[in-house]
């Protein structure tokens, strides 16, 4: 099976600080791919990489096995993006900032899944970016990301600022595109969600990746490392924080 | 509404923090200019041949459109009289520019920004922060007018006696203040600090064009009445010295502010009165690229400033070619000596010499403005939208790139243009001119080699120091210094005067077109921008 992501022994540094350090992830073709760790821990970082937006310091990271830094626009044509701080230009209207994004991708704008779209996320497209709020300008980047037709999709904690009932049109529209095969890499902080939506879960922490494997199999390691089986991905999580906190105090 | 001016005191405190580096800078260029002109002035002044020929040119209609009528010409007109005409109209245009800034600034932008959400939501009155406002361009403008006041009359040059000069400083402070008012006024009517300050700006430009049109028709001249800038112009400082203009604009003022403050109390918080049109809900055929994209970003800034240097241009223009101005500059040590002379050349062409360099330098600004956009985009996080799209570095750089250069061929034809379209009458009436279209684009356009490698400077920084892009304005500055200051010879060694593309300029007509220093500079700015290039398809984007 070829694989949709492949990061090995990757390590960024910024100046002194190391952002990630000696982290390796992979992701098969279809599969949905859950982020999380805290703020801070890396996610961007990793996900900017694997945009070639940043240069890895060392090691590798690929995507449908092209070099996520030089083929980067080679990639980016089958790649949808939805940042998680999403800046938009203050002078244009929602709906121009959609059509630039659909159109850099493809010709064709797709005016009808546009406009289903728009009515789903009830985003107003005449409105200047300046009065939008941080939901509504991550509702134009979901809505320019679910236009496009990608084969892979790179979410960026897309509902941070959604209400629950578009985080519910978010699940929704996210299983549709796991139902027709595409790939999905989704950091998020929302972990029913992540629990919901994700194959595979990988966990990072300070900038180093501690698992990765099927919720189940996170649970199972857990459980054979303190004899406790955590019930929530919650549970889980909070599990490695302490961990992890207890370590650095020591 | 009870408590409507509440805490209004404490909110004049927390402004005057905010605004202490900002307005105190504008104060102090303002009166360092006004104090500094005045003694300079004087030295328009030669001898009474000189002040005939510099009379005859304030009478000169294109002349008074600009700055206003001339008064106290038929009685003893003296450097007073020439300050106030000269002076007091664009002085006013800036005073009120920086007070549209003020209160847009601490109103509607804190607005904007959710930070006078804040505010209300401590115990101040529903009023308090526009009053603060208000209460602070008050001190803002009472300090610039006793400050200029105080500080002409202690120039103690003739014919500006202390009363005359105080009556300045007042003209100033109350013409401030009122567009403070205008500002408080569209900070009400518009949802958005862009509109409310690009409405007061409009306005201002309305209520100059307004007096121009009075001054130059005395049938109409009920319109410089009306105009609160031509009513003030009619204080006639220095020669009668009457104060009941600024009165009236002082009443004019606090009714605006007046109905500014009832609108403000009758509208919710982030609302306007002139409801925001609908935008676009699709995007034009011109948004589909990154180049296109960039052009729409671009576009509104690089249009104002074609027309302001069209205007500058134009403005120059109409003192060029009179009979008046070449006598005067022929017969005026002073200014003969500024604008140089070289046997065979007329006054006219050297002159032209003079406004193209000037004319360059300002060019170059909006060329950096759209280079460093770039660099501005990153930090706004918003070029990873295109890159992490099928965009490559290299074409997401060159939509900028190419904006810049071609702004700078525009900006220069801009000035040309300007020149002409006011001077081409006048110049036609004088004999053995050789100054034709052809000649005035030929003049500038020779300065494009200059403004690519400032261009292509600017790309390098992006490229390769993307955190010191903006040291591309100091080196713009020092190259300003140079050119204008290194006009004064031996005051500056040779190798440093030659630190700037600009020295490589040849002025016509002064000195001939050189190609090899031309086309040395082109390749250097060709060089630059590769070599940005270059590095910035190698480096990390940043978002700090």
């Amino acid at each position: 099976m070829t694989q949709t992501l492949l990061i090995q022994n990757l390590t960024k540094k910024f100046g002194h600080f190391t952002a990630l350090d000696d982290v390796n992830l992979q992701m098969g073709e279809g599969e949905v791919f859950g982020y999380i760790g805290p703020n801070g821990a890396g996610k961007t970082t990793t996900i900017r990489v694997l945009l070639g937006i940043l240069q890895a310091s060392r090691g590798s990271a690929s995507v449908f096995g092209l070099d996520a830094w030089k083929d980067a626009v080679e990639i980016h044509k089958r790649i949808a993006y939805v940042p998680g701080d999403v800046n938009l230009w203050p002078n244009l209207t929602g709906g121009e900032v959609i059509d630039l994004f659909v159109r850099l991708r493809q010709r064709d704008a797709g005016d009808s899944r546009k406009k289903q779209l728009l009515d789903m996320f009830d985003l107003d497209p005449s409105k200047k970016c300046r009065t939008y709020s941080k939901g509504n300008r991550q509702k134009v980047a979901l809505v320019a990301a679910f236009a496009s037709d990608a084969d892979l999709f790179i979410l960026d904690e897309p509902t941070s600022g959604l209400d629950p009932l578009m985080m519910e049109i978010f699940v929704e529209q996210v299983l549709a595109l796991k139902h027709s095969g595409k790939g999905i890499f989704l950091s998020s902080h929302i972990l029913s969600e992540v629990e919901r939506l994700c194959d595979r879960v990988g966990i990072i922490m300070k900038g180093k990746v501690l698992q990765t494997g099927t919720l189940d199999q996170l649970k199972q390691n857990a459980a054979a490392a303190d004899g406790v089986l955590p019930s929530t991905m919650e549970e889980l999580f909070m599990r490695y924080y302490k961990q992890r906190g207890e370590e650095e105090a020591v | 509404m009870k408590g409507n001016f509440d805490n209004s005191g404490s909110l004049v405190r927390f402004i005057l923090r905010r605004e202490r580096v900002t307005s105190a800078v504008w104060i102090l260029l303002i009166v360092a200019f006004s104090v500094g002109l005045a003694p300079a002035l004087g030295g328009m002044f030669g001898d009474a041949e000189s002040k005939a020929d510099l009379m005859g040119m304030l009478e000169n209609p294109s002349m008074i459109a600009m700055v206003g009528p001339a008064y106290g010409l038929e009685s003893d007109y003296n450097t007073g009289a020439l300050y106030a005409n000269f002076m007091l109209l664009w002085v006013i245009i800036t005073v009120g520019i920086m007070n549209i800034f003020l209160i847009v600034r601490h109103t509607r932008s804190d607005e904007e920004k959710g930070r006078a959400e804040v505010v209300r939501s401590l115990p101040a009155g529903r009023l308090s922060n526009l009053n603060a406002a208000m209460l602070t361009a008050v001190m803002v403008n009472a300090a610039l007018a006793l400050l200029t006041g105080f500080g002409i009359a202690a120039a103690g040059v003739e014919g500006m006696d202390f009363t005359g000069s105080m009556l300045y400083g007042v003209a100033l402070g109350v013409s401030g203040l009122f567009f403070a008012a205008v500002a408080a006024l569209f900070c009400q009517l518009s949802a958005s600090s862009r509109g409310a300050s690009g409405l007061s700006i409009v306005t201002l430009g309305l209520l100059y064009m307004m007096r121009a049109a009075g001054d130059m028709n005395s049938d109409a001249e009920i319109l410089s009445w009306i105009s609160p800038m031509g009513l003030i112009q009619r204080s006639q400082i220095f020669v009668e010295n009457f104060w009941w203009p600024s009165l009236v604009v002082l009443l004019i003022t606090v009714f605006v502010t007046a109905l500014a403050y009832l609108l403000n109390a009758k509208r919710d918080l982030g609302q306007g009165f002139i409801a925001a049109r609908p935008g676009r809900k699709n995007a034009s055929s011109l948004l589909s690229s990154p180049t296109g994209l960039a052009f729409r970003l671009l576009r509104n800034s690089m249009t104002g400033w074609f027309i302001g240097i069209f205007i500058i241009g134009a403005a120059y223009g109409t003192i060029l070619g009179t009979e008046d101005f070449n006598n005067f500059v022929e017969t005026n040590e002073f200014y003969g000596q500024l604008i140089g002379s070289i046997p065979g050349f007329s006054t006219t062409q050297m002159f032209v010499s003079m406004i193209t360099s000037i004319g360059a330098f300002i060019a170059v600004i909006p060329a950096l403005t759209a280079a460093l956009k770039l660099r501005g985009e990153e930090k706004e996080g918003r070029a990873e939208h295109l890159l992490s799209r099928s965009v490559s570095r290299v074409r997401y750089l060159s939509g900028y790139t190419l904006i810049a250069f071609a702004a700078s061929v525009l900006m220069q034809c801009g000035t040309a243009l300007g020149i002409y379209s006011v001077a081409s009458a006048a110049l036609a009436d004088t004999p053995g001119s050789s100054i034709t279209l052809g000649y005035l684009l030929k003049a500038n356009l020779v300065y494009l080699p200059a403004l690519w490698v400032m261009i292509g400077l600017a790309v390098l920084m992006v490229g390769a120091l993307p955190k010191a892009a903006a040291a591309v304005w100091g080196y713009y500055g020092f190259s300003f210094f140079l050119m204008f200051i290194g006009r004064l010879p031996d005051l500056i060694p040779g190798w440093l005067q030659k630190s700037t593309p600009f020295a490589f300029i040849p002025q016509l007509p002064i000195e001939e077109i050189t190609l090899l220093p031309l086309a040395v500079l082109t390749l250097i700015a060709a060089g630059l921008t590769a070599a940005g290039l270059f590095f910035y398809k190698k480096r990390d984007m940043l978002t700090v």
